[in-house]
């Protein structure tokens, strides 16, 4: 099947367990990088949805995603959905690649970041949802869970500044 | 600092009088960020979290003394919103970080020849804490979106079921908001935020009344906004012309796609348990997992459990599917 999107292997290029006592009784868990290739379809007009799925299980009580979309054509639009089927947060690009009516002669890549916090999250398979036409770039998602027993939110503010310089994309 | 960043900025205003503009003092880390603003029109609330370069209408570079400027000599008469971001360095000029320490923008409302002075002072991220001149519509949109900000964030304040309340408490102070907001866009814009579109079928009442109440407003986000409310009367009328016009064959053709589909939509929602179809029903009308889990007299997960079922049968991905969902 002549698929327009490809999952470039899911490039996991690192599922990261930060080891359950590096942060004393913390536990944390860093998946990145899961990339989605989105290619050019110029010949197909019809939207494509894709998705990358985050398991949010017991063991955690904290979770940061952040999602960065750089395109340089077509449209797309990005959902967080959480496992209730409930869309958290969204965002969209769109890139025509050709001058605007602004003369601004602006034109290129488009990059649109979006960093989402849920303490004790509702447990299940969370997704992101991309939906794209005639698009042509790359998502990159990333994830961040962690436990604190008292899901204390100066501690895990604490411990997400420690992880977050792994979460830069 | 402020005390002196204030008559700067009005002096630099009064010699810029013939030419008013938006006037921005902020203090960017210019070693992360490019010392250039963007300045995007946002034409239609919902592209909020939207980025292209067709938005990006103007650009300015810093001045020497830290202040970037944008002429409001050619905007539109009325009220428009406005967003201005930055762009890290080596990153191109239409790109957007939503959230977190570097989210790169804020909004305002402007309208043309207008002057606004904006101080930014240190806050939680690369914009910081803004001050507008005056109170006007501005300074409202600064107080919605720090009740915003407080909604958004609420998934951190505990389990699930205070979430819930929570939820409930900050949604319907920023329906309050919309309701008292003598700035009509401002108010607009948060009726935008909680999702109005769910919310009407819920309480139309509160809709109706409130466009009575903004009737005179003309602007374009109005009546974006008064077209996407489902059932208005501008529907009614379309369907009685269309009724009494030489449509017919359309008409008819069109109604037995109508019955296919709502016979497709029958067939599988017998393939909902008896349960399932009880938590269907009320979902449909709106209520939340605990108010079901209330009235059926079972858990809250118990429910989830149900509605993530109805979704996989039914072919939806949420809640607004499922209410929009034709039986």
């Amino acid at each position: 099947m002549k698929t327009i999107i490809r999952k470039a292997a899911t490039t996991l290029i690192l599922m990261t367990m930060l080891g359950s006592t590096i942060f004393g009784q913390e536990y944390a868990r860093m998946e990145r990088i899961k990339t989605l290739q989105i290619e050019k379809t110029a010949n197909k007009p019809e939207a494509v949805t894709n998705v990358v799925e985050i398991n949010v299980t017991d063991e955690f009580n904290y979770l940061k995603i952040k999602v960065q979309g750089n395109f340089d054509a077509g449209e797309i639009l990005v959902e967080i959905v959480d496992p209730l089927g409930e869309v958290k947060r969204d965002f969209s690009i769109k890139n025509g690649k050709v001058v605007t009516e602004t003369g601004l002669n602006m034109k290129g890549v488009v990059i649109a970041e979006m960093e989402r916090s849920y303490r004790n999250p509702v447990k299940g398979k969370w997704v992101v949802r991309s939906t794209s036409k005639k698009a042509d770039g790359k998502i990159l998602v990333y994830s961040l869970q962690i436990y604190n027993p008292k899901a204390d939110l100066i501690e895990l503010e604490q411990i997400e500044r420690e992880t977050d310089s792994h979460l830069r994309f | 600092m402020k005390k002196l960043l204030v008559p700067l900025l009005l002096s630099y205003g009064s010699l810029s009088n013939s030419n008013a503009g938006i006037i921005i003092k902020i203090d960017l880390d210019t070693t992360r960020w490019a010392p250039v603003a963007y300045l995007s029109v946002i034409g239609d609330y919902t592209k909020i979290n939207s980025i292209s370069y067709s938005q990006i209408i103007a650009t300015s570079k810093v001045s020497p003394d830290g202040i970037y400027k944008f002429s409001t000599k050619y905007y539109p008469e009325k009220d428009c919103l406005y967003r201005v971001h930055f762009a890290r360095r080596g990153y191109p000029p239409a790109s957007l970080v939503i959230g977190g320490a570097d989210q790169n923008y804020f909004f305002l409302f402007a309208c043309k020849e207008e002057e606004i002075n904006i101080i930014s002072e240190q806050g939680e991220n690369t914009i910081g804490d803004l001050k507008f001149d005056g109170q006007g519509r501005n300074s409202a949109l600064k107080e919605l979106n720090i009740k915003l900000k407080i909604f958004d964030s609420l998934d951190y304040q505990g389990t699930q079921i205070n979430n819930r309340f929570f939820w409930d408490a900050q949604f319907n102070e920023i329906k309050k908001f919309a309701d008292t907001c003598s700035y009509p866009l401002v108010s607009l814009y948060a009726l935008y935020y909680i999702d109005y579109d769910k919310d009407y079928l819920i309480d139309p009442k509160f809709y109706h009344n409130y466009l009575r109440k903004w009737k005179s407003e003309k602007s374009e986000y109005f009546e974006v906004f008064r077209k996407s409310l489902k059932g208005s009367k501008t529907n009614v009328w379309l369907i009685l012309l269309i009724s009494f016009s030489g449509l017919t064959p359309i008409i008819t053709v069109t109604y037995k796609v109508y019955l296919k589909r709502k016979n497709n939509a029958k067939n599988m929602l017998t393939e909902l348990s008896i349960n399932e179809r009880k938590v269907f029903e009320l979902l449909k009308q709106g209520k939340s997992n605990k108010e079901i889990a209330s009235e059926l007299s079972i858990s809250v997960n118990t429910v989830k459990s149900h509605a993530n079922s109805i979704y996989s049968k039914l072919k939806i991905r949420s809640r607004k599917e499922l209410i929009n969902f034709d039986i």
